[in-house]
């Protein structure tokens, strides 16, 4: 509600008004009345006092004009502050009525319908797709129980012709009210349905208006005009156009089409740049260019940060181009040294892949002639270029892809409005004649209001700063507040104040997300308010079941979900978090005590967000960064969903005035967003190196100062960039100055010092003093350059597997897995005095952590895990530490098993060494392909049941077979459950539950 | 066909129904200011410049009341804003050779057409008090409600002032036989208790609190906006200046049911005690009053032949 984009909108409908808009309150009467209807519903009383009634009459009044306009583009922002307030409020209000109320009235004379109907279908009428779909998925939702017990209900035939209205498919023949009024051609008589009939009519106006934008009835000429002149194209494009109206994408907003409709960034020529904040349709933007580039004949890689985005980019593009010859798959390549393929080739038709960095950085390292024919490549989420851990390694992926094809082009695609001129130099110095264009908007497609709860005496508050636009050096005159009954100890905690919030919040449903500082807190937070509630509700069972099957015991989020609140942190494993994910979008959970690694996971939809601290203490108290403080509140509110987040920040008043803590978080919300200063990508390893000596011998052992992975990206570059070159200055200055984060550092510096040949003045040394150390031992060389491991520990692995001999030594799968870890514990201890071994191994006993490796690989539950493993004293404690380190530590040290795997290749290239896969067995916790299959097939997080799966695949399923079976297999039980075999009926409600994820 | 054929009907000239109206302008009293005893503007209404009364079963009282119920009853309502706008009056007319047999129904019915002349005695009470305010460059009112059982408002007036700031008013109609003390607002209401629906001043608390009725104000507003005829930016502008509605609570029924008491728990409607507006309209006796209104209202239609 302190956007610039909103205030342009006040700024547009006073200009049509002719009416000053410093006196035009819209927003704020809107926002007044959000807050006192929460008031109520809350117990609080509220100020300043809204008037319903006055606010609703005036917001009928410019909707009933609004519609006697028709289709001007130059009141979109009329229609999108009328929906607002009907939409705020109406939302509220509605959370009152029951599903009685709803079946006893039409929808026409149910207030808080009809009014949510204007919101919708003002919405749309300004071109706000996103936000009228939020109200429509409210209406779904709000009446599933509806089409149990009374299908004919009008509401529902109202709500599928909504939709239909949403989705641009007029009906072949009209025969409800709904269809007649919304695409019928006669005006009715009465004035309510006369004011649907023509917000309907400017809705089909905006549709048409962008389909023949898109070249829609004239495909040739508008294709003609981006050099695509074949029948295959057009046919293409036009099946494309299909199916975006198949879609009900068909509207379109101003930030999405440009400024001169399509136009300057729909073409192939182009490179582009997407800023729009989350939510506002970036995806379709990337789609329209995916679909122009397959309409070429060339194939898209989209890179995507995580793997959940990655399979959700995956579904999202497979409904896009269904039944249009498309194959769109992820990259069937894992990250691993020896990367283990899903497939064995790449698909030469139409195709689009979906990764993230390290798969396509692993593919291309592998089988370069793989990303030939590729045209275009989408980097989502490309923030993450200036990532201090993963920026390198996008960096690195993209300027490999330059080097390989010549002629593709890049789309990067971000919210961040703050790294907008990065991204900008980025392009340019990576790109350099390219042509360039760019789409960028702050419009918002969700509203979020910015607070405090704070005590007033012994008054719990919650403040708002009132909807315009605020600075970090402002005060607040009149906030919005709230104040619940005297309830508070004298003492109270910001902690203790948020509980108490989010309490409120949960008994009337609203969604909220509390975030504290530590792991454990999370859950006795989580406990603690459970016990506050009386009511419990059933949660899946086949949910529990799954869990169970897992972890060999309950789950946290099992004996606090009951109570619709869990805990969610990164000691959970991922099957926890993901279930605990999905019971806050079915609403079954409605609040989760979070540490901040959920707010860098996916979407949930929240109401409220609440910060409970701002600095974390480690040595000392650090405060936290404005960006990490807003991407916490930014959790509240989500396109599609909920339209309007609150974001708060708990804090203890300190005999201070309830109104200067409100005034005091300024700082926190309103704070100018600053581009960042440090180094990035290639240069921030680069500087550290510089710090790091890494040019001295004792540097190569020790691998201090930098981070492991740091390490190995360094080391791994240096000889990469070097390699086959007698001049190594030469070779590595060159392979520097392709980076565009060394540009920028070069800039920085000016141009008295040229920075690559300064690099280049430290890495040659390292170059030589690995070649020194590994005395000339090719096999060594190539794998420090494939996986930058500590050198010692290479030369360790290789000089066991030489004395090993012939591989088949080994013996069995089983007999492998043990000699490694032998080898790997034993070579680990022999350098424990080391940097790098003291950085990953710190406290840890490595016999106890070898035998937890082993059970998680062997497919023990997670418990018995847990029980032979004392990482801390206290039990929850210790349960947290031990998930984590299966979460995060452990796919960096799984990469010594990968390293033995490049190793016993290296030595025997060729030969198929049996030892290919440690590496991502080691990390996924399974011990053969069947099970690798098995647990790719259920999604990736069950590894328990994988590996029982894999014990009842019948024997004569061979390696190759497995994949198939897996899935054909899970397929046939998904349609008819009595198929699934009696010695698997103790999992059922575990597959359940999976069918439940692969459906969706 | 036939129908259609046939020259219309006319039941009133142009000159009785601007007898009417002025009659009623001339003789109906002026709304007060906010009295300081009262949390509301307390608008008891009484007829006549020298001697005030309250409505009378009497010929003349019956006469311009049963011609004004036909004027709101069977004309147009374009026409009868105009004529309120001191603009040219009309003839009232039928199309049709013989009454509309719903109309009939309803005019048969002692009890209908005596809720039924509340509604447009409420209308035209509204219509008069507010134009003779003389604030209004131009205005506007939603005609009377012939579904008396609807939720929410009965009716609404929408004007704008020489600033072109709109006045809203909203109006709330009972009629009662009895006393109608219980019908403005129970005791319950009144001590501070939840509304119920079905109450004059509790519904309106229910639309301010919880919307109850928003669509059928959109549609009244909807009605309006449609005879103010403004430009669509104009309407935004007026509604963007300032929108404060008042809350008109309308009773008709014996004079002597009146205490100022009946309007106790109007002061939870709103904050403001201005935007409070209580209407009384008290006659002899309410029920010979409605009945020989509509004894004439049958004798004009007759006399017409369309009945």
């Amino acid at each position: 509600m302190y956007s610039q984009y909103l205030q342009d909108y006040v700024n547009e409908l006073s200009n049509f008004a002719e009416v000053d808009s410093s006196t035009v309150k819209i927003l704020q009467d809107s926002m007044g009345l959000f807050v006192q209807i929460l008031a109520r519903r809350l117990g609080g009383t509220n100020t300043p006092i809204a008037d319903l009634l006055d606010s609703s009459l005036q917001l009928l009044a410019i909707s009933h004009a609004l519609s006697n306009l028709g289709f001007e583009t130059r009141i979109d922002g009329g229609h999108y502050l009328v929906a607002v307030g009907f939409e705020q409020a109406g939302k509220l209000l509605a959370r009152s009525q029951n599903i009685n109320q709803i079946a006893n009235s039409l929808p026409l004379e149910n207030d808080h319908w009809y009014r949510l109907m204007l919101a919708f279908l003002h919405y749309l009428a300004g071109g706000h797709r996103i936000q009228s779909k939020a109200i429509l998925n409210y209406f779904e939702t709000s009446t599933i129980e509806i089409r149990s017990t009374n299908p004919d209900s009008e509401y529902l035939s109202a709500i599928n012709a909504l939709k239909n209205l949403y989705e641009g498919r007029p009906p072949v023949a009209l025969i409800s009210q709904w269809e007649r009024l919304l695409f019928g051609d006669e005006e009715p008589d009465d004035f309510q349905q006369k004011r649907i009939y023509k917000l309907a009519k400017i809705i089909s106006q905006r549709r048409r208006f962008a389909l023949d934008l898109l070249g829609q009835g004239d495909e040739e000429a508008w294709l003609r005009t981006r050099n695509l002149n074949s029948n295959n194209a057009r046919n293409f494009w036009r099946g494309y156009l299909a199916s975006l109206q198949r879609r009900g994408y068909t509207t379109f907003t101003d930030e999405q089409m440009g400024e001169n409709g399509f136009e300057d960034w729909l073409r192939l020529e182009k490179d582009l740049l997407v800023v729009l904040p989350t939510g506002s349709g970036k995806t379709i933007i990337a789609e329209l260019r995916t679909a122009l580039s397959l309409a070429q004949g060339k194939q898209v890689i989209w890179i995507l940060p995580t793997r959940p985005l990655v399979r959700q980019a995956k579904r999202n593009l497979r409904s896009a181009f269904t039944g249009m010859d498309v194959s769109v798959e992820e990259l069937p390549v894992t990250e691993d040294f020896m990367p283990y393929l899903f497939e064995q080739d790449i698909p030469k038709r139409r195709y689009i892949a979906v990764t993230t960095p390290e798969r396509l950085g692993s593919l291309i390292r592998s089988r370069k002639e793989a990303v030939d024919n590729i045209g275009l490549v989408v980097v989502d989420e490309a923030q993450i270029l200036f990532d201090s851990n993963r920026g390198a390694t996008i960096e690195h992926v993209i300027q490999e892809m330059q080097r390989h094809v010549q002629e593709f082009r890049l789309i990067l695609m971000s919210a961040i409005e703050e790294d907008i001129s990065r991204f900008r130099i980025f392009l340019k110095r990576l790109r350099q004649e390219t042509p360039m264009t760019e789409l960028i908007s702050n419009r918002r497609p969700t509203r979020h209001m910015y607070g405090v709860i704070t005590n007033d005496a012994r008054n719990l508050s919650m403040l708002l700063f009132p909807p315009e636009i605020q600075t970090e050096d402002g005060t607040t005159e009149t906030p919005y507040s709230i104040v619940f009954p005297p309830s508070l100890p004298a003492r109270p905690s910001s902690l203790g104040l948020a509980n108490l919030v989010a309490q409120g919040l949960s008994t009337k449903d609203f969604r909220t997300v509390v975030f504290v500082n530590q792991k454990a807190w999370t859950e006795s937070n989580a406990e603690n308010m459970a016990n506050a509630f009386e009511q419990t509700i059933a949660l899946p069972s086949s949910d529990l079941e799954r869990m169970r099957i897992e972890l060999g015991r309950d789950s946290i989020a099992e004996t606090t979900g009951t109570k619709r609140v869990t805990p969610h942190h990164a000691g959970l494993t991922t099957l926890e978090q993901h279930i605990i994910e999905k019971w806050v979008r079915s609403n079954r959970v409605n609040t989760v005590v979070a540490t901040s690694t959920l707010a860098q996971g996916v979407d949930l939809p929240f109401d409220f967000s609440i910060l409970t601290f701002t600095s974390r203490f480690t040595n000392r108290n650090v405060p936290l960064s404005n960006s990490e403080i807003r991407n916490m509140l930014g959790r509240a509110g989500r396109a599609g969903l909920v339209s309007d987040g609150i974001c708060l920040i708990a804090e203890k008043s300190e005999n201070r005035a309830a109104k200067q803590v409100l005034d005091g978080s300024r700082r926190y919300f309103f704070h100018s967003k600053e581009q960042a200063t440090e180094f990035l990508g290639l240069s921030r390893i680069m500087a550290s190196a510089i710090r790091a000596h890494v040019n001295e011998t004792e540097w190569l052992y020790e691998l201090g100062e930098l981070s492991f992975a740091d390490c190995q990206m360094l080391v791994s570059f240096s000889l990469n960039a070097s390699e086959n070159s007698e001049n190594l200055q030469e070779a590595i200055t060159n392979r520097l100055q392709l980076y565009p984060s060394i540009q920028d550092l070069q800039e920085i510096l000016g141009s008295d010092v040229n920075i690559a040949e300064v690099l280049t003045s430290y890495l040659e040394p390292l170059v030589k003093n690995i070649r020194l150390v590994a005395e000339n031992d090719q096999v060594l060389l190539a794998a420090m350059a494939l996986t930058g491991m500590p050198i010692e520990v290479l030369k360790n692995f290789i000089q066991r597997l030489r004395d090993l001999g012939a591989l088949d030594s080994l013996g069995t799968d089983s007999q492998k897995f043990e000699w490694t870890d032998e080898a790997i514990k034993s070579t680990l201890a022999t350098y424990a005095n080391r940097t790098w071994y003291k950085s990953l191994f710190d406290n840890i006993n490595l016999d106890d952590m070898f035998l937890a490796i082993s059970k998680w690989r062997n497919g023990l539950p997670l418990s018995d895990i847990e029980n032979g493993w004392t990482l801390k004293t206290q039990e929850r404690n210790n349960r947290i530490a031990v998930g984590e380190f299966f979460n995060h530590d452990h796919s960096l040290i799984a990469q010594f098993w990968g390293a033995v795997s490049v190793c016993a290749d290296l030595l025997h290239p060729d030969q198929v060494t049996g030892l290919e896969h440690l590496q991502i067995f080691t990390r996924e916790g399974v011990t053969s392909v069947r099970e690798m299959e098995w647990l790719d097939a259920l999604g990736g997080i069950d590894r328990v049941l994988a590996h029982i799966l894999a014990q009842n695949t019948p024997s004569e399923i061979t390696d190759d077979e497995v994949r198939e079976y897996a899935r054909s297999s899970l397929r046939r039980w998904n349609e008819n459950r009595l198929s699934i075999p009696n010695e698997l009926s103790r999992y059922v409600g575990a597959l359940v539950s999976v069918f439940d994820d692969l459906q969706r | 066909m036939n129908d259609i054929a046939i020259a219309p009907k006319v039941l009133l000239d142009a000159n009785r129904v601007d007898n009417a109206w002025k009659w009623l302008t001339a003789n109906i009293s002026n709304r007060p200011g906010l009295s300081p005893e009262l949390c509301f503007v307390d608008d008891h209404k009484s007829w006549g410049n020298d001697l005030p009364q309250p409505l009378q079963s009497t010929d003349e009282f019956v006469e311009k009341t049963a011609e004004l119920f036909l004027v709101s009853q069977l004309g147009d309502i374009f026409q009868i804003i105009e004529l309120s706008r001191g603009e040219n009056s009309f003839d009232l007319f039928l199309t049709t050779q013989k009454l509309d047999q719903d109309i009939k129904v309803f005019i048969e019915s002692d009890r209908r057409f005596r809720e039924g002349l509340s509604e447009h005695l409420g209308f035209w009470v509204t219509l008069a008090t507010l134009v003779k305010l003389g604030h209004f460059t131009r205005h506007a009112i939603s005609q009377p409600n012939f579904k008396a059982d609807d939720k929410g408002p009965d009716g609404l007036f929408f004007g704008l002032d020489q600033n072109q700031y709109p006045y809203i008013e909203l109006r709330s109609i009972k009629s009662s036989v009895d006393n109608p003390y219980y019908l403005v607002a129970s005791a319950h209401f009144r001590n501070g208790g939840d509304a119920e629906r079905d109450k004059q001043l509790e519904e309106f608390y229910l639309l301010v609190e919880e919307e109850f009725g928003f669509a059928r104000l959109d549609r009244l507003l909807a009605q309006v906006s449609n005879y103010l005829s403004l430009e669509s930016n104009q309407l935004i502008r007026a509604v963007l200046l300032k929108t404060s509605a008042k809350y008109n609570a309308i009773v008709v029924a014996n004079e002597a049911f009146y205490t100022p008491d009946m309007f106790n728990g109007f002061q939870r409607v709103t904050d403001a005690p201005e935007k409070r507006i209580a209407t009384y309209i008290g006659s002899d006796v309410w029920t010979r009053f409605a009945e020989n209104v509509r004894n004439k209202v049958i004798s004009i239609l007759q006399n017409c032949g369309v009945w």
